[in-house]
């Protein structure tokens, strides 16, 4: 009884500080004490969840206010697609205040509305000002948040299976390579909006075939052979895609959820090609299947005590995952936990999963250079832990700036400093150069050797390659339309130099105000640069292909099909962790 | 010179009692969610309590006028975002915190 009355009291006073915001004594309100979000964070975090269209239980709450069922359903799709990305599905909280009825019911419809239109400083967006909700639906949502949160549906083995499909068994699909393409410099373009992959061919810029895959495809990864290509959509929509085949394509597909992000496959020696994993948003869990058809053979709930507070969370979302090169071991990074679980996958049946404590809220990251130590955002926290894949443990927590969004990182070879891991960010122009050497530079090692300045926040990714002294940063989030519209290109060996600002929806001819440029990617060869010029669904995309030595554009790519360009992936660079 | 000791702790005393009081009636406040929005010397959502009180000084009314804008919300004053209506805090909880935020 006491324990309970605690319990919703911390609760309730978590809240009174997160909403009067930098209420300030307290160390508690102190933790709570945040920055209004950017544009560019809101831009981020508010994309919209596949959970809108997803049928869920719902009980009625008879102290909130009366809602009919249609209204209800218009504030439960509003919610997915406007909320649920920083108030989680559960609304327990993650970038986002807690919303639960506790306290939302406790505040009251009045003062709900006008902090869904006006907004707070401490970083709720005003929707209602911005134009973005009528009055009337403000009002709506402010009655919903009072109802009971509706759970969605869980996701197991019988939903999975009956999900999966074999399109080619392992044993009808070629012994060898059946086409001429060099597989190892194809290049895989996620169409965001139309639920596809463009394979397209590095050495003649053609594309190969347009595949069918999830919704808004996040990333694509290679099989350790090189031969197989895992994509996963928001959907949770898996497509395992064989290049050896005279046409690749489909050769199997899974939904492992109802919403995704990631997914990675064994790449330990003797465990090539042999498993995949996939790790989800809801339910918060992942699944390890086979890496040849993707059937599923166990899943794992990542539900569980958050790193600092040690509390219970319903919803610990999987962020990203690594594969080791070195061990057969996933690097799962849980979200809202803050916890990075190091799966190993020699017995799947006893599985061994070592828990490493980071911070609140995990995103995404990649290896060093040696591939030794994996470095990884813990977004809101504004650091990067990183962690030891050789020991199994945590050696650092760095304070970056404000909002990490690595995406893989940058590895390159500072002229003073040694071998250092790059990362950008969303909430600042800052780019932190991260000292990654410990048994060379050790004075230098896990510390933020360098901040450089970029074009401005709403940066996504930053790329070089080893055998480049250009570092690429995109700021494709950026509220100003010219700076998203560019890129900046830093010269590795004159950091102090400003970057040079490379005009690519121009050169692509994209009228101005449209396009956004996404995420640099290295040809095999790591003498070209490639960039997504993402229009809206109804204007015309391409794919921009710059001279790394010259820095002038070599190729632009246009097609009809090419809609919505987002995130593209090298084979043989992504196949090889080459960032 | 001997009574002294006792001045020191009657004053000290009376502030005691004060601060006592401050500390009652900012519960009061945040019970009733009033600090959701406002902080007492920094602007949030709302005005800053202590930025309040310097504007209505001295006015004769203040504890009147501003006990209404609490009990039915109001809006303009300090920008555009309103306050909204408070008709469930009982008149007397209104008045008290009213006078708190003017003392200040």
């Amino acid at each position: 009884m006491k324990r309970s009355t605690l319990a919703v009291a911390a609760l309730a006073g978590a809240m009174a500080a997160g909403l009067a915001f930098a209420q300030a004594k307290g160390d508690a309100a102190k933790k709570e004490d945040r920055q209004p979000v950017t544009g560019e964070e809101l831009r981020y975090q508010a994309g919209g969840s596949p959970l809108a269209g997803v049928e869920m239980h719902q009980d009625i709450n008879p102290k909130a206010p009366p809602m009919t069922k249609a209204e209800f359903e218009r504030g439960r799709q509003i919610y997915f697609e406007r909320c649920a990305g920083c108030h989680g599905v559960l609304r327990k909280g993650a970038t986002g205040k807690p919303l639960t009825p506790d306290i939302t019911l406790q505040r009251g419809t009045e003062i709900l509305k006008v902090f869904i239109k006006y907004g707070t400083p401490a970083g709720m967006p005003n929707w209602g000002t911005s134009g973005e909700l009528n009055d009337a639906e403000v009002d709506l949502m402010a009655r919903y948040i009072q109802q009971t949160p509706p759970t969605p549906p869980e996701f197991g083995m019988a939903d999975m299976k009956a999900t999966w499909k074999v399109i080619v068994p392992p044993e009808k699909r070629p012994k060898k390579k059946m086409n001429n393409y060099n597989i190892e410099n194809i290049f895989s373009t996620t169409l965001r909006d139309t639920g596809e992959v463009a394979l397209i061919d590095g050495d003649t810029k053609k594309i190969i075939n347009i595949v069918k895959t999830g919704y808004a495809v996040h990333i694509s990864r290679v099989s350790a052979s090189g031969r197989y290509v895992y994509v996963i959509g928001r959907d949770a929509k898996i497509n395992m895609i064989d290049l050896w085949m005279e046409k690749p394509d489909n050769v199997a597909e899974i939904r492992v959820g109802l919403e995704a992000r990631s997914v990675d496959t064994s790449k330990a020696k003797g465990y090539e090609d042999k498993l995949a994993i996939a790790g989800s948003y809801w339910p918060p869990q992942y699944v390890i299947m086979k890496g040849d058809t993707l059937e599923p053979l166990k899943i794992v709930s990542t539900r569980g005590v958050t790193v600092d507070t040690q509390e219970f969370h319903p919803e610990p979302r999987v962020a990203s995952i690594v594969a080791s090169h070195f061990k057969p071991e996933f690097v799962v990074n849980v979200k809202e936990t803050g916890k990075i679980l190091l799966v190993n996958y020699k017995d799947i049946e006893n599985l061994t999963v070592t828990e490493i404590p980071a911070a609140r809220f995990l995103h995404d990251g990649g290896w060093d250079a040696s591939k030794r130590y994996f470095l990884v955002a813990a977004n809101q926290s504004h650091k990067i832990a990183v962690v030891d894949a050789k020991e199994g443990k945590r050696v650092a927590l760095v304070d970056v700036d404000k909002i990490p969004h690595p995406g893989r990182g940058a590895n390159f070879v500072h002229p003073k400093y040694g071998p250092v891991w790059a990362t950008g960010h969303l909430g600042s122009e800052k780019i932190a150069l991260i000292g990654t050497d410990p048994k060379n530079h050790k004075q230098y090692a896990w510390k933020v050797v360098q901040m450089l300045d970029g074009q401005g926040g709403g940066n996504l990714f930053i790329k070089t390659h080893p055998k480049s002294s250009n570092l690429y940063v995109d700021t494709p989030l950026n509220p100003d339309s010219k700076t998203a519209r560019s890129v900046a290109v830093f010269n590795i060996k004159d950091l102090s130099a400003k970057p040079k600002i490379l005009p690519i929806a121009d050169w692509a001819g994209i009228p101005e105000g449209q396009g956004r440029i996404v995420q640099p990617e290295y040809n095999k060869a790591g003498d070209e640069v490639w960039f997504a010029v993402w229009s809206a669904k109804d204007q015309t995309s391409a794919l921009v292909v710059v001279d790394d030595k010259t820095l002038k554009p070599k190729a632009v790519i246009k097609d009809p099909k090419l809609i919505t360009p987002t995130g593209h992936f090298n084979i043989y660079n992504t196949q090889h962790d080459v960032y | 010179m001997k009574c002294k000791p006792a001045i020191l702790a009657v004053a000290i005393g009376a502030a005691l009692t004060a601060t006592g009081a401050a500390r009652a009636d900012e519960a009061l406040a945040k019970k009733h969610n009033c600090m959701a929005c406002h902080q007492l010397d920094k602007k949030a959502v709302g005005p800053a309590y202590k930025d309040v009180a310097k504007k209505y000084k001295g006015q004769a009314d203040a504890v009147a006028k501003l006990s209404d804008k609490v009990k039915k919300g109001g809006s303009g004053v300090w920008g555009p975002v309103p306050m909204p209506p408070n008709a469930a805090v009982p008149d007397a909880d209104i008045k008290k915190l009213v006078e708190w935020v003017l003392a200040m």
